[in-house]
């Protein structure tokens, strides 16, 4: 692990948070909780049948006698949680309630609902729609987000000569077209979620093909009217646009081509892109031709963290995404 | 007896609070009838319910149309039977 996530673990350390990994039938994930808690990144709840997940343990030589286990299809808080969410889900039937709740993924985010979890880790065994589902229907989006989103983390190892440094890019994996109210909370999250994990002040830049109008586009427009809807939500951190990616990020560039004042400008930190497209092409292509550190994506916009892995994850990869789950709780 | 569509059909008309008659075999649940992407698992789980069936959720979730489930349900009945 690099300097950056060395420093993540290290926070997660001190606040010790409580993550929820429903999966607890994969071998890979029962590897990761040893892994955190013996290391007292976080305190791990695995779900599943007990003696399934002593045996899996035992076969992958990892202690998980520290580590709290519950079994979703038994659990004496079941009918608890089947009438929290009729509550919040009026069309739906005590009955049917119960068996979604009973589904490790529901239980999880429940658990993390009613209080007694910090944050979920799943998607080893299921795909993100699943993951997304669970956390909108149980716990449900931030005020003002209309939809879910996600933000990568791209340590470049020498940014202008200058050393490492760290930009948020947003949204990489979860909208595919955003209009401009959602990419304008997108934005807002990203914001948020980098002063989080980072420490640093978020100077959010809504990139485009264009700079303050130097182009005449509908997808211009979309950008600007995106800025004012961030606007709208009032952020205690700066966010400007339209910007070109270089008039974002450099400042001689900036100061060549925004005539305007801008906090953002030439200094921006935080990267909200158009589209998944560009968000996702940008950030592939700064991981491999400039050699950065990828980290995440990290899901935002649910009112309490709950994170997707991949399929084809590894223990490493569940650590790494607790941790980053741990700090945003 | 009901058959399984027409219970089908009730069940969807409850969730998604809409007319039975608006509900065909082609109707699609989201871009036809309105249910949010997240709703459908609500909608497995109230369909698990009142057939008493469990289902495969990776193959429940490719099902886009009434028709398509009502052929979807009646093959896990089958197969639970």
């Amino acid at each position: 692990m690099n300097d950056l996530f060395n420093r993540l673990e290290s926070r997660a350390k001190q606040i010790n948070k409580t993550i929820v990994l429903p999966e607890g039938e994969d071998e890979r994930i029962v590897v990761a909780a040893a892994r955190l808690h013996a290391s007292g990144i976080a305190r791990p709840v695995l779900l599943g049948i007990p003696d399934k997940i002593y045996a899996i343990a035992e076969s992958a030589a990892v202690d998980v006698s520290g580590v709290s286990i519950f079994n979703p299809s038994k659990d004496e808080r079941l009918e608890k949680m089947a009438a929290h969410y009729c509550q919040a889900r009026a069309r739906v039937k005590e009955k049917v309630a119960l068996r979604l709740v009973k589904k490790p993924l529901f239980f999880g985010c429940m658990l993390v609902e009613m209080g007694d979890a910090d944050g979920v880790v799943g998607g080893a065994t299921c795909t993100t729609t699943a993951v997304l589902q669970a956390a909108g229907l149980v716990i449900g989006y931030e005020h003002g987000v209309p939809s879910p989103s996600s933000l990568m983390l791209m340590q470049v190892p020498d940014f202008l000569n200058q050393g490492p440094k760290c930009f948020g890019y947003a949204d990489p994996a979860v909208t595919v077209d955003p209009t401009a109210e959602e990419l304008g909370a997108i934005a807002v999250q990203s914001g948020h979620n980098f002063r989080r994990f980072i420490g640093e002040k978020p100077r959010v830049a809504f990139l485009s093909f264009s700079s303050k109008g130097s182009g005449s586009h509908a997808r211009v427009t979309k950008i600007q009217a995106a800025l004012q809807a961030a606007l709208a939500l009032e952020p205690d951190f700066p966010m400007d646009g339209e910007f070109q990616a270089d008039a974002a990020i450099v400042p001689r560039v900036a100061a060549q081509k925004i005539k305007v004042e801008s906090k953002v400008a030439g200094q921006a930190n935080v990267l909200v892109f158009p589209d998944l497209d560009s968000a996702n092409i940008a950030y592939k292509l700064t991981q491999y031709m400039a050699g950065a550190e990828a980290i995440g994506p990290v899901l935002q916009g649910f009112r309490k963290p709950v994170n997707d892995l991949s399929r084809g994850c590894i223990a490493d990869d569940i650590v790494k995404v607790a941790i980053l789950t741990a700090l945003q709780a | 007896m009901a058959t399984v569509k027409e219970q089908l059909v009730k069940i969807v008309a409850e969730i998604l609070e809409m007319k039975i008659d608006k509900i065909e075999d082609q109707s699609r649940f989201v871009e036809d009838l309105d249910a949010e992407s997240i709703q459908s698992i609500e909608l497995m789980a109230a369909f698990e319910e009142e057939f008493d069936i469990e289902m495969d959720e990776d193959e429940a979730m490719a099902v886009k149309t009434v028709g398509d489930a009502v052929t979807f349900i009646t093959q896990c009945i089958e197969e639970q039977r």
